[in-house]
């Protein structure tokens, strides 16, 4: 809680980050809701290529989106470190597939930095901008355009 | 006007919400006391007194003068009416429903009450009060009385019309208080509402003010006095009894004369007697005690409240009145966004539940979370005693539960009728009809979300009911009807179904026009209208675009046609059907699903993942034996298509049709999962060119083995999207359970072939099939093809086609086969040998909640017993309102059979006859000889109870040749509740005719028969006059537009297929009802 109203008052933001294919990724706290293995799927046979497909999460459909395919990456088969990162976007619970989840990582927003043009044009798209971090660049998602 | 509203937007919602509530029988309400005219009904005309008022009283509360001068001047209205002064004529009642209209309209949308005009309204409703009071009383309506505050300030300005008016109402009498509350202290924030009825319950409440100005203008000194909230009533209470009632401070009730000025404040003691003396000095001397009073009045505050207070009046000091009251808006305005978006969430808003519902609901959720405990320990100890114990419990809490969660969203469906009375009456005084509408089964409950979207189609088949089935009284009168028109609105439950009825004794519908219509829209061509029977014609106005009015009315025309209601209905489930009769009437029947929540669903596999098919979708499932395949299913241009009694299915097989990769079978024999390379099943079997590609399903060594061959069939849902029927082929069918329908997120809403995800048993999600938009996916693509071979081969077969039916084919002893009409099972059960019990040399099995009486063919038969198995089949019948099963041991097949019904070589008890089946020789059960031979009186014995005694003393006489279909259509009209006689032919239904003592309602017969056919007996009968208005209904296979003309030349007058039970009965129930048509 305390922490929570320094943040505010200050600059800094919380990432939750993990990683598609090559990229290190967060999105701000705010919007996950929970982060778990659920991913027994059920295939939606004729959905858009990203939407993995369905589960039940307690009681609830959520829609499972593949970021990799929105990302522009091969499709990958689900391993032990596959996690289903759960947001919340207009009272809906949407669920992203990430291929690993990283860490928790608190920064200052000023130091966000614009997309560096080695991004794909998609990428670019769907990041806010970009965090310098020790050994590479985190992009922050903009959740509303992926999930558009 | 809005801007003065102060309090919390919640406070407002629950205005909102129980005006709402007031104002929602008062159409209703009015309109019956429109009717009753001069005869009034006290009752009714206080409760629609006391619902204005409590609207006006609390509208005064919240400074929504429009409101309160509006339901004021309706109140007074009624309170003339009330004492009988005042005849409810149709004008001015009109007033009082445009009142009521205008009032939930505000209500609706508190947010343009601003922009609303109310004082045409409000002239027109003082002029009808003005009218009715005699001459020396008029000037009263004039004559303004101001009451002020002990301050001097003027509150309220009322008419001594008014004052009088209320003291002599119910609450009133001959004191007349001014209170003065103080928002802030004396009201709890949450209990305003509260103070305002408890007033209205005991006193008469003339007015009721928050006293904004005051706030403003006295400014930062008095900001500790709070909100002043005025009220002015009459009663009968003396002032220490007020006092003591009302939790009012001392020396804030204040007693008016009768000119309106404060007489003395109640308190009694030496204050009261010091102001006792001229009114000015009052003003004064009251004022300083408001000033002294403050003190402890601030102190008393809750420290929340007093804040806020605090603010806005800092904020509003240094604007003049006006200013800060825009200022104010301003300030509401995000609060205000909320407020906006309730009217249009509102009707699923809130759900209304009743308290020992609520306590049950709780006393269940206390149940689950004691069984959850037990679980846990039971899973703990590892018991497996323990836990199947536990687990049975949580069984029934959760059905008790589901139940008791699911009649909190039921609602009675009186809430969509009730509105009608009004439509009604409205539209039949706008188009100059007379028209009465007669109300059924209100009481029915409905889904809320159900009833919410029956109101568009209903109100659209009542109008056009009105506008174009009733005629007006003068074509009424020359038709030799009575000049007033019926429309009936009935519903009731019917197999776990709602039935709507929307009845009406107008013109009807002229299957002619819609014959022209249909062509001219290229709907349909000549020749394929011309085989369609005058029910399929009618039916015609559900297609889209198409609308009979010969001119397009203001009223249901509009371009809106049945389709629309049609779409509508289909999109919650339900079925519309229409009959009517030119000249007579119309009736359509809407049937509808309880809920929408819980559907029941058949589930199917298809590579492995699971599906729903909801079963009201649902037509049969067929199994289609691998060696059948090539023979029953076809390819027509680029659809595969199937003969189903006639009628030539489009089929789509599942995988195909989702584009499931990965194409896999499974091997008959080993189970296992393999490739399959076929393109489409029905490809390669149709042509069968290339054996080397035929796969394991069709080969040689399969076909010795029945059951393997059963295995590996073809199965195929057959289902309904409205009135197009198509088959889905899937791999599996598995069992049918009740699913909780879900949503689906928004990625998704365009994958059309889905309706939405429910949950399985293991906790994965499975998607319901939307056999809807799948239809129309490849309808247009399966339709025109198929159309163009339909109506050929329709014609050949009408005139070729002996009575064909479908028959089940089982095995009872072993190798000994049977075949059973499929027409009149109702079910087919797997059960287990254990589950059958013999109790007092009966068999029975416990059955839906019903012990299931049991029967075996060689229990009347002479034949093989059942050979025991561990599993049995039990085809359910329903019998004199009863259900029974019949047991046999294995199910073999559905077949078409066209052959003729042999009624003579092998009759004996329980058997009707035999037929040849692949060239050998089959008995048919007759399941009610079986019954009747082994319990003579059971019809008997359950007619008492099944059947209503007005029906009881119908009799229909029923013609036919083939005993088989005799004994078939007998059972369909006994089973409805009639009285049967039955011919062989038209010399023996004649000599029926003239001996029987009974009055004969209905003569149903078949067409081609020895001796004397169909069109010679109706001959005869028209002939008779003692029989010549007896309804006479062919059922029979020659049908088409030939043989219904000639029917019609020797008076038959409707034509039915000897199939259709349901039809059947319909059909005679309402020649019965309706007697012949002209």
């Amino acid at each position: 809680m305390e922490e929570k109203q320094a943040f505010q008052g200050s600059n800094m933001a919380e990432y939750a980050v993990f990683r598609v294919g090559k990229l290190f990724c967060g999105i701000e706290i705010e919007f996950v809701q929970e982060i778990n293995k659920n991913l027994d799927l059920t295939v939606v046979h004729k959905a858009p290529d990203f939407v993995r497909g369905i589960v039940n999460l307690r009681g609830q459909i959520v829609t499972i989106i593949d970021l990799r395919i929105k990302m522009g990456f091969e499709q990958k088969s689900i391993d032990s470190k596959t996690r289903n990162v759960l947001v919340k976007l207009k009272e809906e619970l949407i669920g992203l597939l990430v291929d690993e989840i990283d860490d928790i990582v608190i920064t200052n927003k000023n130091a966000l930095l614009p997309n560096p043009p080695h991004l794909s044009s998609e990428i670019r798209n769907y990041f806010y901008g970009v965090y310098k971090m020790e050994d590479e660049l985190l992009g922050v998602l903009d959740v509303e355009k992926v999930l558009q | 006007m809005g801007d003065d509203i102060q309090k919390d937007d919640e406070l407002l919602e629950l205005f909102l919400d129980e005006s709402r509530e007031h104002l929602d029988g008062i159409e209703s309400d009015l309109l019956a006391i429109e009717k009753n005219g001069e005869d009034i009904d006290s009752d009714l005309v206080n409760k629609v007194f006391r619902a204005v008022h409590s609207v006006k009283g609390a509208a005064g509360f919240f400074g929504l003068d429009k409101i309160k001068s509006l339901s004021h001047a309706m109140e007074n209205i009624l309170g003339l009416v009330r004492k009988e002064e005042l005849v409810p004529t149709p004008q001015i009642v009109t007033l009082l429903l445009d009142g009521a209209d205008e009032l939930v309209g505000m209500i609706n949308n508190p947010d343009s009450m601003d922009d609303v005009d109310v004082s045409d309204k409000l002239d027109k409703l003082k002029a009808v009060v003005t009218d009715s009071l005699p001459e020396d009383k008029q000037k009263t309506i004039e004559e303004k009385i101001e009451i002020k505050a002990p301050n001097g300030r003027t509150i309220f300005v009322v008419t001594s019309f008014e004052l009088s008016e209320a003291k002599k109402s119910q609450n009133g009498g001959e004191f007349l208080y001014l209170l003065e509350y103080d928002l802030i202290k004396d009201v709890e924030p949450t209990e305003p509402y509260k103070v305002i009825s408890e007033l209205l319950d005991l006193t008469a409440l003339i007015d009721s003010k928050i006293d904004i100005e005051a706030m403003s203008c006295l400014g930062e000194f008095s900001y500790s006095s709070g909100i002043p909230f005025y009220v002015l009533l009459s009663s009968i209470m003396k002032p220490d009894i007020i006092e003591s009632l009302l939790n009012i401070e001392q020396g804030r009730i204040h007693i008016l004369r009768g000119d309106g000025s404060i007489e003395c404040e109640s308190s009694g003691g030496k204050q009261a007697v010091e102001k006792n003396t001229t009114s000015p000095a009052i003003t004064e001397t009251s004022k300083a005690k408001v000033t002294e009073q403050k003190q402890p009045s601030s102190q008393t505050k809750t420290p929340a409240l007093s804040k806020e207070t605090v603010t806005t009046e800092k904020k509003k000091k240094p604007l003049p009145p006006t200013a800060a009251k825009s200022k104010n808006v301003a300030e509401k305005t995000p609060k205000k966004g909320k407020v906006d978006k309730t009217p249009a969430l509102k009707g699923t808003g809130s759900v209304r539940v009743n308290i020992t519902l609520l306590d049950t609901l709780m006393t269940l959720a206390g149940e689950l979370v004691l069984t959850r405990n037990q679980l846990m320990q039971s899973v703990a100890d590892e018991s497996i005693l323990k836990i199947e114990k536990v687990a049975q419990r949580v069984d029934q809490i959760t059905t008790e539960l589901q139940d008791a969660i699911m009649s909190t969203r039921m609602q009675s469906i009186d809430i969509v009728f009730h509105k009608f009375r009004r439509v009604v009456r409205d539209l039949s005084r706008e188009l100059k009809k007379n028209i009465v509408l007669v109300l059924e089964g209100e009481e029915v409950e409905l889904d809320k979300t159900i009833i919410e979207s029956i109101n568009d189609p209903l109100t659209h088949l009542v109008r056009n009911s009105i506008d174009h089935g009733i005629e007006i009284p003068a074509v009424r009168s020359a038709k030799g009807k009575p000049k007033e028109g019926k429309l009936k609105l009935s519903a009731f439950h019917k197999a776990g179904q709602v039935v709507i009825g929307i009845q009406d004794d107008g013109n009807g519908i002229d299957p002619q026009k819609i014959k022209e219509k249909a062509l001219s829209m290229g709907l349909y061509t000549a020749e394929q209208l011309a085989v369609m029977d005058k029910q399929s014609i009618i039916k015609l106005i559900f297609a889209p675009g198409f609308s009979t009015a010969e001119k397009v009315t203001d009223v249901s025309g509009r371009g809106v046609g049945m389709d629309v209601v049609n779409s509508n209905i289909t999109k919650l489930g339900g079925v519309i059907d229409v009959d009517s009769v030119l000249g007579k009437g119309t009736n359509i029947t809407i049937k509808l699903p309880l809920t929408l929540t819980i559907v029941p669903c058949l589930m199917i596999s298809e590579e492995g993942e699971q599906f729903a098919i909801p079963q009201v979708n649902l037509l049969e499932l067929q199994r289609i034996a691998a060696c059948d395949v090539k023979e029953k299913i076809e390819k027509i241009g680029d659809v595969n298509v199937m003969r189903r009694r006639g009628e030539l299915l489009p089929l789509i097989r599942l995988r195909d049709l989702l584009d499931i990769k990965n194409k896999t079978f499974i091997h008959p024999e080993t189970g296992k999962r393999l490739e399959d390379r076929r393109a489409s099943i029905v490809d390669l079997r149709f042509n069968g060119e290339d054996p080397e590609n035929l796969d394991y399903e069709a080969t040689e060594e399969d076909k010795e083995n029945a059951e393997e061959r059963l295995r590996s069939a073809v199965n195929v849902a057959i289902v309904a999207a409205g009135d197009f029927h198509y088959g889905i082929i899937v791999e599996g069918l598995q069992e049918s359970s009740e699913i909780v329908v879900k949503p689906l997120g928004c990625h998704l809403r365009d994958c059309r072939a889905y309706a939405g995800a429910t949950i399985l048993g293991d906790g994965r999600a499975a998607l319901i099939l939307d056999v809807m938009s799948i239809g129309q996916m490849i309808r247009s693509a399966a339709t025109s093809e198929i159309k163009a071979v339909e109506t050929d081969r329709e014609r050949k077969n009408i005139n070729n086609s002996e009575d064909s039916q479908t028959l089940l084919v089982v095995e009872n002893g072993k190798n000994d086969f049977f075949a059973v009409p499929l027409g009149l099972v109702e079910r087919i059960e797997k059960v287990n040998s254990s589950q059958i019990l013999t109790i007092g040399g009966q068999r029975t099995m416990k059955y839906r909640e019903e012990s299931l009486l049991l029967f075996a063919i060689e229990d009347a038969a002479n034949v093989v017993p059942r050979k025991e198995t561990e599993k049995l089949y039990v085809i359910v019948y329903r019998m004199a309102g009863r259900e029974i099963g019949l047991m046999v041991s294995n199910l073999i097949d559905t077949i078409e059979s066209d052959s003729k019904i042999d009624e003579e070589t092998h009759i004996q008890p329980g058997i009707l006859g035999s037929v040849l089946i692949d060239d050998k020789i089959t008995l048919m059960v007759d399941p009610q000889s079986i019954v009747n031979h082994v319990m003579p009186d059971f019809a008997t014995k359950n007619k008492k109870t099944s059947r209503l005694t007005s029906k009881e003393e119908q009799t229909v006489l029923i013609v036919e040749d083939s005993k088989f279909f005799l004994s078939k259509i007998k059972s369909f009209i006994e089973e409805a509740g009639y009285h049967t006689l039955t011919a062989q032919h038209g010399i023996e239904a004649l000599e029926v005719l003239e001996n029987t003592d009974k009055t004969v309602s209905l003569v149903l017969t078949d067409i081609e028969m020895p001796e004397l056919d169909g069109y010679g007996l109706s001959m005869k009968i028209r002939e008779d006059e003692r029989f010549c208005n007896i309804p006479i209904v062919a059922v029979t296979s020659v049908v088409g537009e030939a043989a219904e003309a000639r029917g019609r030349e020797v008076g038959i007058d409707e034509y039915l297929a000897k199939l259709d039970r349901d039809q059947i009965v319909e059909r005679s129930e309402f020649f019965m009802k309706n007697g012949r048509v002209s």
